[in-house]
């Protein structure tokens, strides 16, 4: 599989912008969509989700929306061949625009902090006897340089604390301490946050840093109208409540010389329960355990695509 | 008992953080409870590109074709 993605340039990315979009690109990958395997189809959704092999020009090559590798590596291969097949006239886009789209990707806080963010299911038993057993996703949460130093605290002697800005500490636990393990589901809105609290507190001193420890405890519940059997309950939506509470407990090591965190681990551990409609909840509603961990992201482009819920950190656009 | 003897430890090794548990576990255990296993994150060899645009552009320049993975929330993030 890793051998024939070699072969094109491979790309990630959003559906919902690009099936509805304006842009360029955005136009561009409509017209691919309209070849492939969801052309035309509104029902139960108008996703385009999937995976398209296109030549620059939009003409498609092949498409598919599987998991399964086999199937994935067979429509690769196809790709290929009719790739190969396809008059150079017909490979290139005439009148690609030189200037990129506007993208969150360009607010990236490349000198503040950026961390990846991964969920899971923890302790559970049983497991549910499939992909769930072992789902988890990712994401990121950023902080400008300014939001960043505003984690640490002003003294540098041991046992100094600093409780995190409100609005950070109610941003984390809104966009970042959700139960997305199976699926999407919306940040929590500013009123459902009913517990943000997180402290830093200089641990130790060293020629390396502050050791800094982290706490906190969250809490957030959303009640209301809304589906959570994906589109077969979308018109019958019913009585919904959806919560998370953790504790939080971590380290990092934070530079002063360069105001910069070196090191950063921050685990949240609780009870999530409730769904949202395309979580995969519907039947496993009741309270259980799930376990979210804050990492350094690393540098390549993959980690800096944007958080999922960038939309509702409060930034300028 | 365990706790107590994690307790002496980190004292006697001067490590404040090594006694902090969350609901029974150390950060270290939690974090290889929850942080994805090498071989969940296979699909991170292929070098994907950020953006639809970013991969058109490559391919334009270079005439090869394009391989797109496109999902509800951004694939590389939270999907």
């Amino acid at each position: 599989m890793v051998k024939l993605a070699q072969q094109f340039v491979p790309a990630a990315d959003e559906v919902w912008r690009l099936q509805s979009g304006a842009d360029f690109d955005c136009r561009l990958f409509q017209e691919i969509a309209e070849q492939g395997h969801y052309a035309g189809r509104t029902q139960p959704s108008a996703t385009r989700q999937g995976i398209y092999a296109a030549a620059p020009s939009g003409k498609l090559l092949a498409s598919i929306n599987s998991r399964d590798p086999k199937a994935v590596a067979e429509m690769l291969a196809t790709a290929l061949e009719r790739w190969e097949a396809l008059p150079r006239s017909e490979r290139r886009r005439a009148n690609l625009p030189d200037q990129p789209p506007s993208r969150w990707e360009t607010r990236y806080p490349a000198d503040g902090l950026v961390l990846a963010v991964f969920v899971r299911d923890v302790e559970r038993d049983p497991r549910p006897d499939d992909w769930r057993a072992s789902a988890w996703n990712k994401d990121f949460a950023w902080f400008t340089r300014e939001e960043a130093l505003a984690l640490v605290p002003e003294s540098r002697e041991i046992g100094a604390e600093r409780a995190w800005p409100a609005e950070l500490a109610n941003r984390l636990t809104r966009c970042n301490l959700v139960d997305c393990v199976r699926g999407q589901v919306p940040p929590f809105r500013r009123e459902d946050v009913e517990l943000a609290e997180l402290v830093t507190r200089v641990a130790a001193v060293s020629e390396d840093g502050l050791e800094l420890d982290l706490t906190g405890r969250t809490r957030a519940v959303m009640r209301g109208r809304w589906p959570v059997a994906g589109f077969s309950d979308e018109a019958a939506a019913g009585e919904q409540e959806r919560g998370f509470a953790t504790e939080l407990l971590g380290r990092a090591l934070f530079e002063p010389a360069s105001g910069r965190f070196t090191r950063f681990e921050l685990a949240a551990v609780g009870t999530r329960w409730g769904g949202a409609q395309f979580n995969g909840r519907q039947d496993d509603l009741a309270e259980a355990p799930i376990g979210v961990l804050f990492t350094l992201a690393g540098s390549s482009p993959a980690e800096h695509v944007p958080p999922a819920a960038i939309w509702d950190y409060g930034w300028p656009p | 008992m365990r706790a107590l003897s994690v307790l002496l430890l980190a004292l006697a090794s001067g490590d404040v953080s090594a006694a902090h548990e969350l609901h029974g576990h150390t950060l270290a255990e939690w974090r290889t409870l929850i942080e994805p296993a090498p071989a969940e994150l296979a699909w991170t060899e292929i070098p994907w590109r950020t953006s639809f645009w970013s991969a058109l552009s490559e391919a334009q320049a270079s005439e090869r074709p394009l391989l797109l993975w496109a999902m509800n929330g951004h694939p590389l993030g939270c999907t």
